[in-house]
Parts: structure tokens; C-alpha cells; sequence
């Protein structure tokens, strides 16, 4: 699969709820400057949510905002396949997440890089094989 | 096997011999003992009455007594074994099997008691028989006569044969293969499988294929043909006066009935007269063959004529531009049999009449009342609702082929994230859609007025304030009810060209 270089990989190694999960990421990446207000971003992640479910395979889930406390978009794979989550009232399970954090000016070859990136997960099997494995990237970033 | 069975299937044994056969190769064929053969010989003698139906020589062997058939009291042997097991009839299948056997001895008569021997009704249930059966026969212009005590079915051959024709009802019978599993009368299994195989080698030689349902039209005109000739002999024939009368014959077509006619009267040992051959070759040119409309040296420029007032007629009711390019040639080779079909009484039956009337009933009423007018003005039978039905298939794919497409907006909140899958998916599953463009939910509020074209908007979160266009949300999963509801969206929307 053609990857962007906004992606970036993320490994869980515990047991969290979609809201701890958010709320971890975004933390980190406030401290990383990508976004200057965490909570602002969790908000508006979960607001996401609550209007509809982002699941785009049985097992993986896309949740996405864009949001003017982000400073740089970016594509988070998170895979919490050996933790799995609860994701919604039906108690589906995801292994993995396609997390999209775009800022509210991000530059158009870059939402192009990542809409590319986005069409290719429209065959599940594409989605599913992302979190196949464990990431081994160096800076992969484990919460 | 049961007895009806081994009755039948002696009966179509000795149908294909020839001369005389012993019971032992009976016996042999059928897989049971000659004792058997014997007790199932005598059963259907006893059964069917005097004289004979098989006889015996000794030292020869049995034979089917094919004289039999032209006696005054002869029947059509699938009726007798028929009988065997049709006891418990309903009132209606019972007049059904009753005029079937009138219909294929007419203009003889059979004795009432004989007639009704197996259906232990009383005198007064078969006088109310009477009056059904001829109100049934009445529509066709054939009477049932009483003589004492013998009934015949009176009138012309071809009303005869329309009868019997209805009454076999091949409808639903769309292959060959099925015409047993589907019939509800008893068919003659030796015929049946003469008469199809009849009509394939007729498709090899003429290197085309006759289409449903014209091939099982086909097939019923040549079977009853057969059992008409076989139970009355000439008295089944077709008058003179009754010849169609196609002024341009094609030669390859002409030369099949030939053929065809030839191999029917070896085959049932009868001699036909040129007014079957002209009828069989009327069957042949009034099917839809492919293959052979390009071979066809002119079109009758009448066909031309109508098809063209069906496609100018049907556009202005239905107040559609439909391109007569894209529909005129199909529709003029289907209106040339047609015509054919319609001034030599050959009814094609639609097995999608029903359909079609609930897919597109603003299509066939147009079609319907078009073809009132276009029978009066061009002097023609009543063109049938079947008829009809078939035209409205054409406007239909023209419509459908004209139709603006559906133009649409795929919308989420990002317009990048969900929204993008939503477009492959979109793409691959309902390619007829048009997908004007992907926005976010911002995107589409600040600039709505520029989407105000757009037919309905598929969205994975709900839009609020839309109130104007149709929203349809899916999940981002698009599963078989997401695309369901987007289909019926399609649907309804479509509806106005319908």
C-alpha cells in the first residue's frame, strides 16, 4: 500500500476505552506541537462519534475531525490488535484505527496525499492487512 | 414403475416402431417382465375399448393399431392413458380434459357416457359441463353439439387448433428441457421430444436461433398439428381459403417449412397439403430469429411505417424526446413478425406481461393505446396486451438509455476522511450515479447554492437544516442496506420517467 508521509504508527499495550485512547493520542501529540489544544481535539473526535460511527471494516474504525488547534495533519495507525476496543453500542471490537487529524489550513498537496491514501482503504482487505502485523517503525509510539 | 407409467411408456414404445415387436424386447426395453407387458396390453385395450388400441399376431408380436385413430369412436391415445389416473379432477380440469379430447377428434363426436366414464359425475353435472364448456368454446367461435347421446366440438380448424392450444397452455414453459414438469395436460412424450427435435435441426440448418417464446409456439403448432392429423386425418386440415397469404416469402424459410412438413408427414404417416407448409413458413417468419434479419433481402416498408408511429406516438404521450436512431431498429424488426403474427392469428404469449405493466405502466398504457390507433389506422386485428408488453421493452431500454443520469454529492464532516471511501465505493457499486463532488459538512454550507443541481446528497452524518435536497445517511461500511436505501432513493427518483 502506498504510504503518506503524514502517517505515522501508534502501538497500544494496554486495555483502553475509545475515550482514554483519544485522549492519550492527542496528549502525546500536544506534546509533539502537533496540536496545541488536546482536549479541543478529543472533542471534536468524539463529537464525530456521536453523529455517526466511523467504522469502516468489521475491525477497523476511522475515526477523523479537522479542527484549528491542529497544526500539522496527520495519519495515525493505530494498532491496538493484542488490546482490542469496544467501539460502539453494538460491541464491535477494532484492532485497528485509521485515526485523520487534518488541520483546519492544511496545504492541498497534502490533503491530496492523504485523500489517496484514504481511497485505497476502500477495499476492507486493503484496511484489515494495515494492522495485520505490528508496527516496527523506530519512532513507532506505544501508549 | 407404476402402472400409468409403464402404460405411457409402452404406448410411446410402440409409437416408434414401425411393424410388429415382440413382448420379450418390450419386456426387455421397458425393464419389467413380459407377463407384465401382457397384463398392461390388455389393461389399456380393456381401458380404451373396442376395437383394439394394440393387437397381437402370434408368432409376430404386437402392434399399435394405428387405423384406430380414424374410427368414428378413436381418441387421442395420451387422453386414454390419461384417464388412468385422473379421478379425482377438479370441475374446471375436468372440462378441460373433456374439450381437449372433443377438440382433437372434432369435428367427430364421442358418446357422453364414454366421454365422462371416468369422472363418476351425474347427468346433471355434465349438463352444467355443457353450458361452460360452450361458453368457453363461444369465444373462439366453435360450438359444442349434442346428438343424442354423442357430443362433437363444430367449427373452423384454425379456431380448433387456437383451442386446443390454450387448453395445453405451454405458458411458463421458457426451455424445452421443462415442458413435462410445466404442462398441465398429458403430453405425448414421442411426439414431444419429434417435434423439438424437429425444431433444433431446423435452427442448425438455417444457422439461426428461433427466440423464446416463438420456439415454444412453434413446438405447440407443429404438436397439435400432428395429433390433428393423426386422430382425424384430412378432416383436420386447414381449408384453402385459410392459406396465409405473405406476398414476399424468404427462399431459406420457405425451403425449412418444406423440410419440416416433409419429415411431419413421415413421422405421422399423413399427408399434408400446401396450406401447412405456408403455415409452418408463417410460424417461422413471424419469430423474432436473429441472425436472420440481416439476411432478409426487404423490409416491408408497412413494418417501417408502424414502428416508426410507435416510436412518434409513444414520445408525444409520454412528452419524451426518445431518439428513433437508437430504437427503430430493433422495434422494426420486431414489428415485422409482429405483423405477420397478427394477420395469421398467431398469439405470442408474454411471460413478463405482469411485470411489465408494474415496472413501467406509464410505458405500457402509452404503448397500449398506440397500438388501439395503429391497428386502426392500419386496418390491422386487435394487437394484443402480449403484443404490447413486447414494445413496451423497447421504449423502455430507450428511456432508460435517455434519462439524464443522477448527479449527486458524497458529503462528511471532514470531506476528506469517510466521505472519500464513500466515493470508491459509490463509484464501484452504482456507477450509473454521478458524483458531481466530495465535500466537508463547512464546505457544503458555505457554498450550498452552488450544489443546488446536485439530485440527492449521500452523506455519512446527518446534515441538518437540508430541507430541499434528498440526504441519504450511510455508514462508511456501505453495506447492503446502505446501498438498498440509496436504490430505493434511485428508484423513486427515476420514477418519473416511468
Amino acid at each position: 500500500m502506498k504510504a503518506s508521509r503524514e502517517t505515522q504508527a501508534v502501538l497500544v499495550e494496554r486495555h483502553l476505552t475509545k475515550t482514554q485512547l483519544f485522549d492519550r493520542v492527542c496528549r502525546i501529540l500536544g506534546d509533539q506541537a502537533v496540536i496545541t489544544e488536546p482536549e479541543v481535539a478529543v472533542a471534536a473526535l468524539e463529537e464525530r462519534e456521536r453523529l455517526a460511527e466511523t467504522l469502516i471494516t468489521k475491525r477497523v474504525a476511522m475515526p477523523h475531525c479537522q479542527s484549528e488547534v491542529i497544526k500539522q495533519s496527520k495519519i495515525l495507525l493505530v494498532n491496538c490488535k493484542r488490546f482490542p476496543i469496544v467501539w460502539d453500542d453494538a460491541g464491535h471490537q477494532v484492532v485497528g484505527l485509521v485515526m485523520l487529524l487534518l488541520a483546519k489550513d492544511a496545504r492541498q498537496d497534502q490533503l491530496l496525499r492523504i485523500t489517496d491514501f484514504v481511497r485505497q482503504l476502500a477495499d476492507s482487505d486493503v484496511a484489515d492487512s494495515l494492522f495485520e502485523g505490528e508496527p516496527t517503525a523506530a519512532n513507532t509510539i506505544e501508549i | 414403475m407404476v402402472k400409468t407409467d409403464i402404460n405411457r411408456e409402452l404406448m410411446n414404445l410402440l409409437y416408434q416402431q414401425d411393424s410388429y415387436v415382440t413382448a420379450k424386447k418390450l419386456s426387455e426395453e421397458l425393464e419389467v417382465s413380459p407377463k407384465t407387458v401382457y397384463r398392461a396390453i390388455t389393461h389399456i385395450n380393456e381401458k380404451v375399448g373396442a376395437p383394439q388400441l394394440i393387437t397381437t399376431a402370434k408368432g409376430k408380436g404386437v402392434e399399435i393399431n394405428r387405423s384406430r385413430s380414424l374410427n368414428e369412436s378413436g381418441q387421442f391415445v395420451q387422453h386414454d392413458l390419461a384417464k388412468l389416473s385422473e379421478d379425482t379432477l377438479s370441475p374446471s380440469k375436468r372440462r378441460k380434459q373433456v374439450m381437449i379430447r372433443l377438440l382433437y377428434v372434432s369435428p367427430r363426436s364421442i358418446d357422453v357416457q364414454y366421454l365422462y366414464e371416468h369422472f363418476y359425475v351425474s347427468d346433471s353435472v355434465i349438463s352444467n359441463d355443457e353450458k361452460i364448456i360452450n361458453q368457453w368454446l363461444d369465444r373462439y367461435g366453435l360450438r359444442l353439439q349434442r346428438t343424442n347421446r354423442k357430443a362433437s366440438i363444430q367449427g373452423d380448424e384454425l379456431a380448433v387448433r387456437q383451442a386446443i392450444s390454450v387448453l395445453t397452455d405451454l405458458t411458463g414453459i421458457i426451455d424445452f428441457d421443462n415442458i413435462f414438469s410445466r404442462s398441465e395436460v398429458a403430453l405425448n412424450q414421442v411426439d414431444v421430444n419429434f417435434v423439438i427435435d424437429l425444431i433444433r435441426d431446423a435452427e442448425k440448418d438455417l444457422e439461426i436461433e428461433i427466440p423464446y417464446p416463438y420456439d415454444v409456439n412453434l413446438f405447440s403448432h407443429i404438436y397439435i398439428l400432428i395429433n390433428r392429423y393423426r386422430n382425424v386425418g384430412q378432416k383436420g386440415s386447414l381449408p384453402a381459403n385459410q392459406v396465409p397469404g405473405t406476398i414476399t416469402q424468404n427462399k431459406e424459410l420457405l425451403h425449412c417449412a418444406e423440410v419440416l412438413s416433409h419429415r411431419i408427414e413421415q413421422y405421422a404417416h399423413v399427408n399434408l397439403p400446401q396450406a401447412e407448409i405456408s403455415f409452418i413458413y408463417e410460424y417461422l417468419e413471424s419469430s423474432r430469429i436473429t441472425n436472420l434479419s440481416d439476411r432478409t433481402e426487404v423490409v416491408p416498408q408497412r413494418a417501417i411505417l408502424i414502428a416508426d408511429d410507435y416510436v412518434r406516438q409513444v414520445s408525444r404521450l409520454l412528452q419524451i424526446d426518445i431518439d428513433g436512431k437508437t430504437i427503430l431498429p430493433d422495434l422494426i424488426n420486431h414489428v415485422r413478425p409482429m405483423l405477420n403474427r397478427l394477420e395469421n392469428g398467431i398469439h405470442a404469449t408474454n411471460e413478463l406481461l405482469e411485470q411489465i405493466k408494474q415496472e413501467y405502466p406509464a410505458i405500457f398504457n402509452a404503448v397500449c393505446t398506440v397500438s388501439q390507433k395503429i391497428a386502426l389506422d392500419y386496418d390491422l386485428p386487435k394487437i394484443p396486451v402480449d403484443e404490447s408488453a413486447f414494445i413496451s421493452i423497447y421504449f423502455a431500454r430507450a428511456v432508460e438509455q435517455s434519462t439524464r443520469p443522477l448527479h449527486i454529492l458524497i458529503a462528511c464532516t471532514t470531506g476528506v476522511g469517510t466521505a472519500e471511501l464513500l466515493r470508491v465505493k459509490v463509484s464501484k457499486n452504482l456507477p450509473e450515479l454521478v458524483i458531481d463532488d466530495v465535500v466537508s459538512m463547512r464546505q457544503y454550507q458555505v457554498n450550498r447554492q452552488q450544489y443546488s443541481g446536485v439530485d440527492f446528497i449521500i452523506s455519512t452524518v446527518p446534515i441538518r437544516d437540508e430541507q430541499v435536497i434528498p440526504v441519504i445517511v450511510v455508514s462508511a461500511l456501505f453495506s447492503a442496506r446502505d446501498q438498498a436505501a440509496i436504490r430505493k432513493v434511485v428508484t423513486k427518483l427515476s420514477g418519473a420517467t416511468k
